[in-house]
């Protein structure tokens, strides 16, 4: 089973998110803000991370480069509410960009293609 | 063509008066010529008038008959319609192409060739060197002698008619001479009144244009702002509550009457969703037009703008920018951010205070700095400084330096705070280097 790490710093869109993601098939963890994260990824191998960009502590983007510092072969989806950042996520490191929608099936898409499913 | 002496005192005030109504100069030139020519004024057969023009005398106007037979013929009809002097003066200003006046244009005579002749007396026949242009040994020469300069010369003769100069009043046609001389001078005063009049009106106009556009982007830039943080605050609780939706319609059977409502409640939310893009997109109008700006005059451009503001508050300012210097940049956006700067320096300094805006060429880029003698930014500041929202003013939002900021990053530069020599802040933008100068922004 692959292993996922949901990171925002909504709550109730975390909830939502890990209950898609597990229907889906997936083993689903989640934190609330980039330090959180970083803390996490040290911990346990995790295949897959979905990022959101604004967050308090520690946004997004410091986070990705932390994370990938940790474990460089881990997918990364930035999935945000800004359109604005779309240029950059590949410079960034991420893998993947996708802007927040209440169609939730983009992102799953996304997460299936990246890890080959 | 007649009057015996010409025309008495009487008669001059009143030409004067009629000369004095004529402001422009091309009308006080003609009506200047057709009191010489016309039989109730000094009845000249042909009057040629050369205006000065730096070192030389350049012919201006020659009115008259050009032939014998054309002057029998406007004679004649002058005679049979009864124009009055007055008629004719107001009748003045239609320009007639004829030989004559073609003639005039190619007459050209160095100030020195009349020297000595060039004060407040008629001379007849002299200088001798004008026969051979008017084609007759019996000419009047008059300087026009206004207030005091010299402003033209007038030649008049009586080549069709061969009537005696000598029987014309001549000190009637100098004191004439005195007033053509001061109404071409006043003519030529407000000609040039008319034209600084234009030049002001220009300045004023794009002082307007660039304050218009400088608010639009303001505006703009503000509201753009304000829909980013909206929208975004929006997002996520439309994620929530369309994924939930979606998540129930999964867990209900397909047949349950409930669908239909939830996907009302699906469709409802994706409109939103879709407003809310709309939204954002609204920045889309600020979208910049990058080129090659002369830096300078983007400078100058804001500093006609707050102009009279500096003025007003008596504040000295020092523009040190080479002209020749191009930034790769948006001209709208980039005025935007040094009104911003400028702005913020005039309020930090106050009454009296000091600014200086100067610039300094690197490898790559430019640095332009606002320099302003103001309190300075306090060391605790200088990181909250460019975010959205803050301010230690007690009035606006605390956009504008997060504004100008982002327009900066969006020119692929940089913007930093630092102490100025002049004792305030100096805020130093940084900014890419431009190509050649595709068009010149001054317009």
């Amino acid at each position: 089973m692959k292993r996922i790490l949901l990171v925002d710093d909504d709550e109730d869109l975390l909830e939502l998110y890990r209950e898609t993601l597990q229907e889906e098939g997936f083993s689903v963890d989640t934190a609330t803000n980039g330090r959180e994260a970083v803390e996490k990824v040290k911990e346990k191998e995790y295949d897959l991370v979905v990022l959101d960009i604004r967050m308090p502590e520690m946004d997004g983007i410091e986070a990705l480069g932390y994370i990938l510092g940790e474990r460089k072969d881990i997918k990364v989806v930035l999935n945000t509410a800004y359109a604005s950042y779309k240029d950059n996520f590949l410079t960034w490191g991420a893998d993947a960009y996708i802007l927040k929608s209440s169609d939730l099936s983009e992102l799953v898409a996304a997460i299936k293609k990246l890890l080959c499913l | 063509m007649g009057g015996k002496e010409g025309p008495d005192i009487r008669d001059l005030l009143k030409i004067d008066e009629f000369l004095h109504s004529a402001l422009e100069l091309d009308q006080a030139l003609c009506r200047i010529l057709t009191a010489l020519t016309a039989g109730e004024g000094f009845g000249f057969n042909r009057a040629l008038l050369l205006l000065r023009k730096g070192e030389y005398f350049e012919g201006e106007k020659w009115i008259g008959p050009v032939s014998h037979e054309d002057a029998a013929r406007i004679w004649e009809e002058l005679e049979r319609k009864k124009i009055t002097l007055q008629e004719m003066l107001e009748q003045c200003g239609e320009k007639r192409e004829n030989v004559l006046s073609k003639k005039a244009k190619e007459i050209k005579i160095h100030y020195e060739k009349l020297q000595g002749y060039l004060e407040r007396k008629v001379r007849i026949g002299e200088p001798e060197f004008f026969s051979e242009i008017l084609g007759t040994r019996e000419f009047a020469f008059l300087p026009l002698i206004g207030r005091e300069n010299c402003t033209g010369i007038i030649l008049a003769d009586n080549i069709y008619s061969g009537k005696k100069i000598e029987e014309i009043d001549v000190n009637m046609l100098e004191f004439y001479g005195a007033i053509a001389g001061a109404v071409i001078e006043r003519a030529l005063l407000y000609t040039e009144l008319r034209k600084e009049k234009e030049r002001y009106e220009q300045a004023y106009r794009k002082m307007k244009e660039l304050q218009e556009s400088t608010r639009r982007v303001e505006r703009l830039a503000a509201l753009g702002e304000a829909t980013a943080m909206i929208a975004h605050e929006l997002r996520n609780p439309l994620v929530i509550i369309g994924g939930y939706t979606d998540y129930i319609m999964k867990k209900l059977e397909p047949g349950e009457k409930l669908q239909e409502k939830l996907k009302v409640i699906k469709r409802t939310v994706r409109r939103l969703e879709l407003a809310l893009m709309n939204l954002s997109g609204y920045l889309k109008d600020v979208s910049p037009g990058y080129r090659s700006l002369p830096l300078s005059s983007v400078i100058q451009d804001t500093l006609l703008i707050l102009g009279p503001e500096m003025e007003k508050m008596e504040i000295e300012v020092e523009k040190e920018i080479p002209e020749g210097l191009t930034v790769w940049g948006d001209p709208e956006l980039l005025r935007h951010v040094f009104l911003n700067l400028l702005k913020n320096a005039v309020e930090a300094c106050g009454r009296g205070g000091r600014i200086r805006i100067w610039c300094e060429e690197r490898e790559n880029e430019f640095v332009v700095s606002v320099d302003d003698s103001g309190p300075g930014v306090k060391r605790e500041d200088v990181e909250e400084i460019f975010k959205p929202f803050f301010s230690r003013k007690s009035s606006g939002l605390g956009l504008g330096l997060s504004i100008v900021k982002k327009i900066v990053d969006a020119h692929g530069g940089r913007i930093e705070v630092k102490e100025s020599p002049l004792g305030g802040a100096s805020f130093q933008v940084y900014l890419p280097k431009g190509g050649e100068d595709e068009e010149n922004i001054a317009r």
